[in-house]
C-alpha cells in the first residue's frame, strides 16, 4: 500500500516529543483519577463493586502508561 | 439489607431499611460503551495511513512505533471515559426504603439530584415497558404518582421493573397497614 501525502515537512519525532504528550497524557489521568477516587471513596464506600473496578482502573491505566513508556524506550 | 455505602448520600430515619436498590438495567451502559469500543477500532482502520504518515513526516521508519505509541494513549482515554460513563452510571440510583424512595440523580461528575417522597404519599405505581429491546432484556420504566407537592418519579430504564413495583406496592401496604392499626378505636367511631 502506498500513499501519496504531497509535499510534507519533515517532524522531528525525538523520544522528548513523546515524553512530552506523554506527560501530558499522564497528568489528565491523575486530574481523572484524583475526581473518579473522590467518588467512589466519597460515595460508594465499602462497596466491594467498586473496590473491584478501583483496582482494575488502575492497573489497567498503569500497564497502559508502561507500555507507552516501551515505545518511546524502543525510538 | 444492609447498605452502608448508601450512608453517605441519604440518612434514613430510625426504624428505616433499606428495601431495594434499583439502578438502570446494564444494557443501558452496555449501550453507551458500544460507541468506545467503535472508537477503539477507529486508529486501527486508519492504521496504515497513520504508519505511512509518519514514515514520510520523520523520513525514517519510526512509523509503527509512533502509531504504537498513540494508540496507547488513545486506549487510555477510552479506558478513563469507560470508568467515567461507569460511574455515572453507578452512582445514578434510586433507593426504596420501608419509609421513603429516593431519586439520587448523578448528572456528569460535578451535578447531583436527591429527592424524596415518601411511602404513604404514593398513589399509583405503574410500569412501562417499551420496545423489543426493553421486552426482551426485561426493562423497563417505573412512573410513580405522588399525592401532595412532591412530583412524580420516573425510574427510567429499571432492570425488572415488575419486581421494583411489587417491593413498592408492598411496602405501601404495609404503611398504610400500620396507620390503620395506630388508629384508635375512639378515632374511627368520628
Amino acid at each position: 500500500m502506498d500513499f501519496d501525502f504531497g509535499p510534507i515537512r519533515t517532524v522531528a519525532f525525538s523520544p522528548t516529543t513523546l515524553w512530552i504528550v506523554w506527560g501530558l497524557m499522564f497528568i489528565v489521568w491523575v486530574v481523572m483519577s484524583a475526581i473518579l477516587l473522590y467518588h467512589w471513596n466519597s460515595y460508594s464506600i465499602d462497596d466491594p463493586k467498586v473496590r473491584r473496578m478501583k483496582i482494575i482502573y488502575f492497573v489497567g491505566g498503569l500497564l497502559l502508561f508502561a507500555s507507552a513508556t516501551t515505545f518511546i524506550f524502543s525510538l | 439489607m444492609h447498605l452502608p455505602h448508601l450512608t453517605k448520600l441519604i440518612s434514613l430515619e430510625p426504624g428505616e431499611t433499606v428495601l431495594m436498590e434499583v439502578r438502570r438495567h446494564m444494557i443501558v451502559f452496555y449501550a453507551r460503551i458500544l460507541i468506545l469500543v467503535a472508537f477503539f477500532f477507529v486508529p486501527l482502520f486508519i492504521s496504515p495511513l497513520i504508519v505511512l504518515g509518519v514514515n514520510k513526516m520523520a523520513q525514517s521508519d519510526i512509523g509503527a512505533i509512533v502509531f504504537g505509541f498513540l494508540f496507547t494513549l488513545w486506549l487510555a482515554v477510552i479506558w478513563m471515559t469507560f470508568f467515567y460513563q461507569w460511574t455515572d452510571y453507578y452512582l445514578d440510583v434510586w433507593v426504596i426504603t420501608n419509609k421513603r424512595i429516593f431519586d439520587i440523580d448523578q448528572k456528569g461528575f460535578f451535578s447531583r439530584e436527591i429527592s424524596a417522597c415518601r411511602i404513604e404519599q404514593l398513589q399509583d405505581v405503574s410500569i412501562t415497558v417499551d420496545g423489543i429491546m426493553a421486552t426482551f432484556f426485561k426493562y423497563g420504566t417505573i412512573h410513580i404518582h405522588t399525592a401532595g407537592e412532591s412530583h412524580d418519579f420516573l425510574i427510567k430504564d429499571a432492570a425488572s421493573p415488575m419486581d421494583v413495583k411489587n417491593i413498592i406496592m408492598q411496602a405501601h401496604g404495609r404503611t398504610i397497614d400500620e396507620a390503620v392499626m395506630k388508629t384508635t378505636p375512639a378515632e374511627i367511631v368520628h
